[in-house]
């Protein structure tokens, strides 16, 4: 019995989704749970599983199209099922014309195609007028593209330039003097995203950075003793968010967003915690920090990070932080600073700790060894000023450097 | 009014150069090698002249679509004007122009005007801006009878009235506009009675008289300059022609064979002058012809050498929109 | 740099180009000391006096003719025309005088005249105080067409106009008169026919006029976020245009939007999207998009109303339209 496979909508603000890479054929035998395809919203990259087994009988839609949530993306069925009803009612929903030759191998969406599969396909057009945009046309002149082979993945199917080039560097050689110039990878996907969204952060909040050493010899101590006891593993990085985020509720002039000329102090505190991947940073959020407590926190801290390296984080799990905490201390980093995660409006950039001789203000001064770790906050001074920072700082080293006398388990 | 003998001497050589003028283009136009509309003032010389022998050569004037009178009347050169009629390179206005828009800055000649009261609030402006640069300047504003009629006419006097700009707003009434009688058009019979409505003088003249028209004239001119404001000045008169070159038998249409030939006969104001002058022993008939023939003779040489001039180049079609 | 107000910046440039040149002077209605219905006046009869701030009845053919005579006559005039709904009044003086004087004598004539007057809609003025009909005066050959948006070109195109020997219609947008922005305290003038980039972008080229720049603006930032790169053209002044710069854009781009707030039909944006056409068809992806008011006379219901202004929600639809 064939289904429908839709566009999911994995998150409440979700409105559209972009099939990125679909990675199984038509045709293709599928198991429950298989990976079909990746999409892209705007918040991350997901993939899509199949909820049936059967096989891939039709793939509905375009590589790079964005489509609505809920509507159709491909049909699983058995192999002789006739879907043509479906399929009908399929592009319906999607406002597609319907492909006449739907017995033909259309195997479109394979990213490395050969040249033979598509001298087979693409000699049959699609119903009416195939359109073909000047500027494409100009391009296809330019590079000697035959215009009859290709396939429009602009509004209305019409083939625009982008198009003609992916054919031209899919199927020409690509003469070696551009390839020794550089190894080029297209700034898409999910750096694209982070990419902007720094930036867009970057321009838009007027940043201002305010250092601290922290004596963290105590909690080291501490994260030692809870080593020991393998089930209660508590990290440096639980401490830190714990701390700060007892310290926001106590002080949460850092814990808003301006939006839309409002400036909006959060009731909750929601917790980022940047994951270093591959492909660039991704910061789940742990929400209600300040509700939990530390080995609470601390599981949930173990899950996400986990599910973030799996690639497993659903965009509900990004939503919501109103504070972040970027952690490079593993990489021995002493001091750095971070970009605002809008539309936060603070983010804490720690680096590693390091044993160093100090000062103790004790009543004698002397010269001790002591594990000091450098922490740097960013704020949107827009909104949070220089006193506000700093009293904030002057508690969150205070509460780090007293352990004892803050924590109560 | 003592008048000497250079003075209407004057007047006699201008009208005499305005009616032969206008004799030429009818001449020209018949042989097919004048284009356009021609609007001319056969019969109404004694007003343009009259007038612009009144006031200074800085003075301004603005015209209508009859205006070769009042530019002649003004100074301007008669073989520029021919050119500028032929669409010559070489014309007033290059050639640009033509008969309706024939200007010439240099003489405060700042346009004839294809729109029937379109000089109006021009005049007006040029009266103000010697008003506020206190140069003593005063502009004539020719219009016709038709134009009396039109909006410009009443916002232009009112505000030159409540300013006091220094305008002679002087009305050609040759009684018709185009085919339509001046009984007909107007609320009024005596269009300067309309002066009264916006606070200043107004004065009916004879406007086949051309000494009448320029005394009155001179002592509207000597009111002005003194600041006093605007005068508006009624010049009857009547056009011995039809409304344009075209316009059936002379304007048949809608005036009698009667009443055109009246004022040919006996109110050619060119007749009358000649007739006045010889009465006073200023002039005799021989003097007369002799001056007449010259006239004829410089315009008819003026026309031989334009013909020859060339013709704008198609290059030339986007010169002088707009002031570098 | 400090802030000041569209209106603020438009006084400026009318103040210092008063005190730097005794031939400029201002004619309109209730610009004396009422200070003009937008406020634009305010303060200048005080300092320059009843002489060259003048206040007039209610003539808009006469205000635009008395300013072109006086231009005409060497003065520099700007006539404030209340609303661009007027402009009608005053049709044949704007269109058949000013825009052709130069032209029609042959560059004698000089017409260094302003006519300042606003556009736009929104305050529930209905259709005779509501409309942008700019696209007339574009029709036009002979007179220069300025929008600026923001204050910062509002005062230096407004100099620009006052020295330039020819006719300018300069458009200010009503509800920009509040509009605050950055204005240097030092001289400056922006010469005209050259546009302006206010956003560089890779994805969709944005050519906007008067407020729709604002606007469009505000809509680029939004869309940078969803991570679309949009390119806003504020071309300043329309006649002359800046086809270069929009055409290099669009060849970049391959797209490209054209929102005024003009009525859609035979108006300004497809001018600008048919030049395009001819400089850049071979670099276009989709057909070009017009964001321009509904043919329909403005209604005075604002929730109607509203439909007859393009807003940003309109700019962003045809972006996505163009992209997908």
């Amino acid at each position: 019995m064939a289904t429908e496979v839709v566009m999911p909508k994995l998150g409440l603000t979700m409105l559209k989704g972009t099939v990125i890479k679909w990675r199984k054929l038509e045709n293709e035998l599928i198991k429950k749970d298989d990976i079909l395809c990746e999409i892209e919203t705007d918040k991350a990259v997901t993939e899509v599983e199949a909820r049936v087994d059967g096989i891939l009988r039709k793939i509905l839609v375009n590589v790079g199209e964005p489509i609505p949530v809920t509507l159709p993306i491909a049909i699983i069925g058995d192999k002789n099922e006739n879907i043509e009803k479906l399929i009908e009612e399929a592009y319906q929903k999607l406002r597609k014309v319907k492909i006449l030759e739907e017995t033909s191998k259309k195997d479109k969406f394979i990213s490395s195609a050969t040249k033979e599969k598509h001298s087979i396909e693409l000699k049959k057009q699609e119903d009416g007028f195939k359109k073909i945009s000047p500027r494409a046309r100009r391009k296809a002149a330019e590079l000697g593209v035959d215009l009859k082979l290709l396939r429009g993945s602009g509004p209305n199917q019409v083939v625009i330039e982008k198009d003609v080039i992916s054919y031209y560097q899919n199927h020409y050689n690509i003469p070696k003097s551009t390839n020794r110039a550089a190894n080029k990878i297209p700034y898409i996907g999910m750096r694209k995203i982070i990419g902007d969204r720094l930036s867009q952060s970057k321009f838009t909040a007027p940043h201002v950075y305010f250092s601290v050493s922290i004596d963290m010899s105590k909690i080291v101590e501490l994260v030692k003793n809870f080593e020991k006891n393998d089930e209660k593993k508590i990290s440096i990085n639980d401490f830190l968010i714990f701390t700060v985020a007892n310290v926001l509720l106590e002080q949460p002039y850092l814990n808003c967003s301006l939006i839309n000329e409002e400036i909006i102090y959060h009731k909750a505190i929601n917790i980022g915690m940047a994951v270093a991947l591959e492909e660039g940073l991704i910061v789940p959020v742990i929400k209600n920090v300040n509700k939990k407590n530390l080995f609470d926190l601390s599981i949930e801290t173990k899950r996400m990070a986990n599910l973030a390296r799996a690639r497993k984080l659903m965009p509900d799990d990004y939503i919501g932080g109103t504070f972040t905490i970027s952690n490079l201390g593993m990489y021995d980093i002493e001091h750095f600073t971070s970009i605002i995660n809008p539309p936060e409006s603070a983010i804490l950039a720690v680096g590693t700790i390091q044993k160093k001789p100090v000062v103790t203000k004790k009543n004698d001064e002397k010269i001790e060894i002591r594990s000091i770790m450098k922490i740097t906050l960013s704020v949107d001074h827009r909104i949070i000023d220089g006193v506000k920072v700093a009293k904030f700082l002057k508690r969150l080293k205070y509460c780090l450097e007293f352990p004892e006398r803050f924590f109560n388990k | 009014m003592i008048y000497d003998k250079t003075l209407l001497l004057r007047m006699l050589k201008l009208m005499l150069t305005i009616r032969n003028f206008e004799l030429n283009v009818v001449d020209l136009n018949a042989k097919g090698i004048m284009p356009g509309f021609m609007h001319l003032c056969i019969g109404e010389e004694a007003v343009a002249v009259g007038a612009c022998l009144a006031i200074d050569k800085d003075d301004f004037i603005t015209s209508t679509h009859r205006g070769h009178g009042h530019v002649i009347a003004k100074g301007a050169n008669i073989e520029k004007m021919i050119a500028e009629l032929l669409g010559k390179k070489e014309g007033y206005c290059k050639g640009k122009g033509g008969s309706m828009h024939i200007a010439d800055l240099s003489l405060g000649i700042l346009g004839a005007n294809g729109i029937v009261g379109g000089g109006i609030p021009i005049a007006t402006g040029a009266g103000l801006s010697a008003k506020i640069k206190g140069n003593k300047k005063i502009a004539i504003c020719f219009f016709g009878d038709g134009a009396a009629n039109n909006g410009v006419f009443h916002e232009s006097l009112n505000l030159a009235s409540i300013w006091k700009l220094p305008v002679i707003f002087l009305c050609e009434n040759n009684q018709y506009a185009l085919s339509t009688s001046h009984k007909l058009n107007s609320s009024i019979n005596d269009i300067a009675e309309r002066a009264k409505a916006y606070n200043i003088s107004g004065i009916v003249v004879d406007g086949m008289d051309v000494k009448e028209v320029y005394s009155k004239v001179l002592d509207a001119v000597s009111e002005t300059r003194k600041g006093n404001g605007p005068v508006l000045i009624e010049a009857k008169t009547y056009r011995f022609l039809g409304h344009h070159l075209g316009d059936p038998n002379n304007g048949e249409l809608y005036r009698s064979k009667k009443e055109i030939k009246f004022w040919k006969e006996n109110r050619c104001p060119i007749k009358k002058l000649k007739g006045e002058m010889i009465a006073d022993k200023l002039l005799t008939i021989d003097e007369f012809n002799n001056i007449e023939a010259s006239i004829k003779d410089d315009i008819k040489n003026a026309t031989k050498k334009v013909m020859s001039y060339p013709l704008p180049e198609s290059k030339d079609l986007y010169c002088d929109l707009f002031t570098k | 740099m400090r802030e000041i107000f569209y209106v603020e910046a438009l006084r400026e440039a009318l103040r210092e180009e008063m005190r730097n040149n005794p031939d400029v002077f201002l004619i309109g209605e209730d610009i004396g000391d009422y200070g003009g219905v937008f406020k634009v006046t305010e303060g200048l009869y005080k300092e320059f006096g009843a002489k060259r701030v003048r206040q007039t009845p209610i003539s808009e053919a006469t205000i635009v003719g008395t300013a072109l005579g006086a231009a005409i006559a060497g003065m520099r005039p700007i006539c404030e025309l209340m609303f661009i709904d007027f402009l009608p009044l005053a049709g044949d003086q704007i269109f058949n005088q000013a825009a052709k004087i130069k032209y029609m004598t042959g560059g004698q004539a000089k017409v260094p005249l302003v006519i300042r007057t606003n556009i736009g809609a929104g305050r529930a003025a209905a259709a005779q105080h509501s409309q942008s009909i700019h696209a007339w005066a574009c029709h036009m050959p002979g007179i220069k067409v300025v929008l600026p948006s923001n204050p910062y070109d509002a005062k230096g195109l407004l100099k620009t106009a006052i020295n330039d020997d020819n006719p300018v219609l300069f458009l200010e947008h009503k509800f920009l008169y509040r509009m605050k922005g950055e204005v240097p305290e030092e001289d400056y003038t922006i010469p005209f026919g050259e546009a302006s980039i206010k956003n560089e972008g890779t994805d969709v080229t944005v050519v906007a006029i008067s407020s729709l720049v604002n606007k469009a603006m505000n809509v680029s930032k939004k869309l940078f976020l969803e991570g679309i790169s949009v390119e806003v053209i504020d071309p300043r002044t329309l006649i002359p245009y800046d086809r270069d710069a929009v055409a290099n854009s669009v060849k970049k781009t391959g797209h490209l939007v054209v929102a005024d707030e003009g009525y859609m039909n035979c108006g300004i944006c497809s001018e600008i999207a048919m030049k395009v056409i001819e400089d850049a068809f071979f670099y276009l992806e989709a057909p070009i998009r017009r964001v321009a008011a509904p043919d329909v006379p403005v209604p005075f219901c604002p929730s109607l109303e509203k439909l007859c202004i393009p807003d940003e929600k309109d700019i962003e639809k045809a972006i996505k339209l163009c992209i997908g």
